[in-house]
């Protein structure tokens, strides 16, 4: 019996260290990339050339699409700041989403719809639409609001596909503040690029706390609560350390659904955003990217580092929980629909880095996490545990925690050095120290629980996408 | 994210079973190194605040210097310019960072004032020696300082030696390939796109716009589009079919309309969109003709022209070219069918669609 | 007694252009570098001129100039703007502006204009 448990351990322990090994040696090529292409990037951004541009009539026309589902309260607000976006020629198409509060009434009287009788084309197969509307008003002409049966976040955005005029889609949450000049910078990548853009992501923001006028930011304030500051933390080194060296190779396989631009032919042609799953932003990415690989056109995927989006991140630890429990599961469909991806070279990039980093990285690595729990409770068990040794070992873990987050807080003042005030580093950094011990375990649970549910739920994955829309938070910082 | 560190700690706690001693030490070691790790990162975030907020300090304070030394300079006739001018530059011009913001100073208030200010603020930029400077930028292998130069050359209508510029034109680095291509555009005094000839990279759509908005602000005479209509490069044919139509050069529309048999798509497509926007009507009958062989893009420019410059019978010449299963274009047919005629409810549309399909 | 003029203005630079030309000019000059200090400055001053940008923090240029037009209706505005656009520009007369001066502008120019709009008060204040 023992020295099958000492075998056992061996060959535990073998796997913990190669994995820790691929581990270490990612975070450090992250951390490389993200620092060559912020650098780049400020580089660039010194010009700010992109104002005169407003004038020209040669920008492409945009559709900007926001599924609403039970958003009455704050539904006409945000309409209302979408609609000043700084850009030359664009349209706002809200979705309602089959609300069952008064959504649709407020918009219609609000803005003066009438039922208009559009003629479009169901590329994609979506629930059935009731009606369209288009506003009376000269001022709000650009403004176009389709009402549809309840399908899910993912269906809403479909039919926008369909119902909308323009080549260019930005989909967005209709709860997030953008930028004025947010449409001109994702749609940058569009014209300047000698390969075919598909998409173009952006950074989120955490925009708790923050002072809000109009639907504008006025004043970045860092969040009063704990939660909201590890999250902070969390999206920097999503954002400023993960996407922008994914961009820099070219490997993004996730652009947030809170704020991206697509190509509309290009996402008509793979389908859609699928409807059957929870994570429909990362596996439409995937899908669009499978797609050009396959017809070998060549083709990219962008990312602008600006903080153009920010959006309100949960401040319970439910909706916390719920969110990442979803996101989890969001992740493993996606990678499960498209294993035929994974570490298949045919894909470049994609197949050899992305995919599986997604793998190791993100579905494996709770996992693992837990596992180690449990053979750290049975080592206990077994009095193998050495309480002098623990410490120590807990003090490297620690450390490196603190090291990752620290170089993602030091990316943000490279940066963009949106927290100017000192107290806010100061706040920030406690954060850095706090966080791996009162704010990761309980994601890790909730990640955990997600594997869990996807497993005992699998037959019930209809009806958790529904639930999708009328989730808090939907952005995905990963 | 900070998941891996922990799977380290679970790692070397079962490690830590078979080899006790030595994994002690180097995780001592490690644990070491993470946390000077730490400290100096955050010794660096901390220096950039305070380095950040020094140079931002100093450069509000020359700021406010430059300011009232360029507006003595401007407007102050007692005011002893080359005097002043040496003791300024001396005592104030020093370091690579005072050039920078002595340089992006002077290009605001070139940007922001005219007329006989503008020759005065560029003597302004002489008398500092930013001239040298930027010759310096110019000079650097950095892709970002020329650029740089570039961008402020333009900007302050400053001639740079040809020897130097002409060959940024196709530079491998797209920001310098751009900053070139305006600076040309600003400097040329009779032909602002005398630089196309040489242009071997395809022209973005973002090069083109900030091309044509270059064009707004040339004051001499607008270019004859039509010499660039044979370039080698597509993006520069469809760039100067745009244009043509964008400054109603019509003495070219003979030449688009015989772009409309093109055997390349984009020029086909352009040369459509290029005859619309010139309500050319007499392109209608070529597109009727070529309806049936064309790409759906075209097809639906197609439609598109009939409903802004063409009658209900050109659209219903179309009908039977419109096969059963082109539901796509069926739906552009049916949008144009009710663009002539409005009041066509939707049961209507249904039996129109019977009628011509 | 000295014209007093107000300068609206986000601008750093020209701001303190605009200051430094008008003072030359002979004229009495305050500043203001966003829309809610112009109108604290209305409140507590009177003027003969206001030069202002349309696009300002906090309180926009329109909402500016109506509010001028309400409760100063004798101050003359001369609108200082990057804007070429056709239409701001008419809208801009249509709320009751003097003149209207683009981006870039030459400072002799300016000083003339100025002078002008400056006249016209007069003759209206006098009849």
């Amino acid at each position: 019996m023992n020295f099958n448990l000492f075998e056992f351990i061996d060959i535990a322990s073998l796997l913990f260290l190669t994995y820790g090994l691929i581990i270490i040696s990612g975070y450090i090529f992250l951390a490389l990339f993200s620092f060559l292409e912020l650098r780049d990037y400020k580089r660039k951004y010194n010009f700010r050339d992109e104002v005169p541009l407003l004038q020209s009539s040669h920008l492409p026309k945009i559709s900007v699409l926001a599924p609403a589902y039970n958003e009455e309260a704050n539904v006409i607000e945000n309409v209302r700041s979408l609609l000043t976006l700084d850009y030359p020629s664009f349209e706002i198409v809200i979705i309602n989403d089959g609300s069952s509060d008064n959504t649709l009434q407020s918009l219609i009287s609000t803005f003066d719809l009438y039922l208009d009788d559009v003629l479009y084309f169901p590329h994609i197969h979506t629930k059935n639409v009731r009606g369209i509307y288009s506003s009376k008003q000269q001022s709000y002409k650009n403004l176009k609001v389709i009402d549809k049966e309840n399908g899910g976040k993912a269906d809403a955005l479909n039919t926008g596909v369909n119902c909308c005029s323009h080549d260019i889609i930005c989909c967005i949450d209709v709860d997030c503040i953008l930028e004025r000049d947010a449409l001109l910078k994702l749609v940058k990548p569009f014209l300047n690029n000698d390969k075919k853009v598909i998409a173009s992501g952006g950074i989120i923001r955490v925009a708790n706390s923050c002072i809000i006028e109009d639907g504008r930011i006025i004043e970045v304030r860092l969040p009063d609560t704990f939660l909201a500051r590890a999250q902070i933390l969390e999206y920097f080194r999503a954002f400023l350390m993960g996407r922008m060296a994914w961009s820099r190779v070219d490997g993004l396989l996730l652009i947030s659904g809170a704020f991206g631009m697509f190509d509309k032919k290009t996402v008509i042609e793979s389908g859609g955003y699928n409807p059957n799953t929870v994570g429909e932003d990362m596996e439409l990415l995937v899908r669009m990217r499978r797609l050009m690989r396959d017809k070998k056109i060549p083709y990219t995927v962008s990312f602008v580092p600006d903080p153009l989006c920010w959006t309100e991140v949960p401040q319970s630890w439910k909706v916390l929980y719920r969110q990442r429990n979803r996101w989890t599961r969001g992740t493993i469909e996606t990678l499960g629909l498209h294993k035929g991806l994974l570490f298949n070279p045919k894909y470049g990039v994609l197949g050899m880095l992305s995919t599986p980093y997604w793998m190791f990285f993100e579905w494996f690595a709770p996992l693992i996490e837990f596992a180690g729990i449990i053979f750290l409770i049975l080592m206990f068990l077994f009095g193998q545990l050495n309480l002098h040794v623990f410490l120590i070992f807990f003090g490297v873990v620690y450390t490196f925690s603190i090291l990752f987050s620290i170089t993602a807080l030091f990316f943000e003042e490279f940066s963009f050095q949106q927290y100017k005030k000192p107290k806010y580093m100061v706040r920030l950094l406690r954060t850095a120290f706090l966080e791996p011990l009162l704010y990761h375990p309980f994601v890790m649970w909730a990640a955990v629980k997600g594997n869990i549910d996807l497993i005992l739920g699998k037959t019930s994955w209809g009806k958790m996408t529904r639930t999708g829309l009328s989730n808090p938070s939907k952005t995905k910082p990963k | 994210m900070p998941i891996g560190p922990t799977c380290i700690f679970f790692m070397n706690i079962s490690l830590s079973i078979t080899d006790l001693p030595s994994v002690l030490e180097i995780n001592l070691v490690l644990s070491l190194v993470f946390f000077i790790l730490a400290i100096s990162v955050i010794s660096l975030i901390l220096y950039l605040r305070v380095h950040k907020n020094i140079s931002n300090h100093r450069k509000d304070k020359l700021d406010i210097l430059l300011i009232d030394f360029i507006n003595n300079y401007l407007f102050n006739d007692d005011f002893d310019k080359s005097n002043e001018m040496v003791n300024f530059k001396n005592k104030h011009l020093k370091t690579t960072l005072d050039k920078q913001v002595a340089t992006k100073q002077i290009l605001v208030f070139a940007e922001n004032l005219k007329g006989e200010s503008s020759a005065v603020i560029k003597e302004i930029f002489y008398g500092y020696g930013l001239y040298d400077f930027l010759i310096q930028d110019l000079t650097n292998k950095a892709w970002f300082r020329k650029a740089r130069a570039l961008n402020v050359a333009y900007q302050l209508a400053l001639n740079l030696p040809s020897s130097l510029v002409d060959s940024l034109i196709n530079a491998k680095n797209k920001d310098v390939r751009q900053q070139a291509f305006f600076y040309f555009l600003h400097r040329s005094t009779d032909n602002p796109l005398g630089f196309l000839d040489k242009v071997t990279t395809p022209l973005t759509l973002w090069e083109q716009i900030h091309i044509e908005n270059g064009l707004k602000s040339y004051e001499g005479e607008t270019p004859d589009f039509s010499n660039w209509i044979n370039h080698e490069l597509i993006s520069v044919r469809v760039f100067s079919m745009k244009m043509i139509a964008d400054y109603n050069q019509y003495e070219h529309t003979p030449i688009l309309l015989e772009f409309l048999n093109h055997k390349e798509h984009e020029i086909r497509l352009q040369a459509i969109i290029s005859l619309r926007k010139m309500e050319a009507p007499e392109m209608i009958p070529t597109l009727i003709k070529k309806f049936s062989r064309e790409s759906i893009q075209i097809k639906q420019e197609i439609f598109k022209t009939i409903g802004r410059i063409g009658h209900v019978e050109d659209l219903k010449c179309l009908a039977p070219y419109i096969q059963q299963e082109d539901t796509v274009l069926k739906v552009e047919y049916l949008k144009i069918a009710r663009h002539f005629n409005p009041r066509i409810s939707a049961e209507k549309i249904d039996e129109f669609r019977n009628i011509t399909l | 007694m000295k014209k007093k003029i107000l300068v609206i203005e986000d601008n750093p630079m020209v701001v303190k252009s605009l200051e430094f030309k008008l003072l030359k000019e002979g004229y009495d000059v305050a500043t203001a570098i966003d829309g809610r200090r112009a109108m604290e400055q209305l409140e507590t001053n009177s003027f003969d001129l206001i030069l202002t940008d349309l696009m300002l923090p906090f309180v926009s240029g329109d909402q500016l100039i109506e509010h001028i037009k309400i409760n100063h209706p004798n101050i003359p505005i001369i609108v200082l703007s990057t804007s070429t656009q056709e239409d701001i520009i008419t809208n801009a007369f249509t709320m009751g502006v003097d003149d209207f001066i683009t981006k870039p502008f030459s400072p002799n120019e300016l000083a003339l204009r100025v002078k002008r709009s400056i006249g016209s008060l007069k003759k209206t204040t006098n009849r």
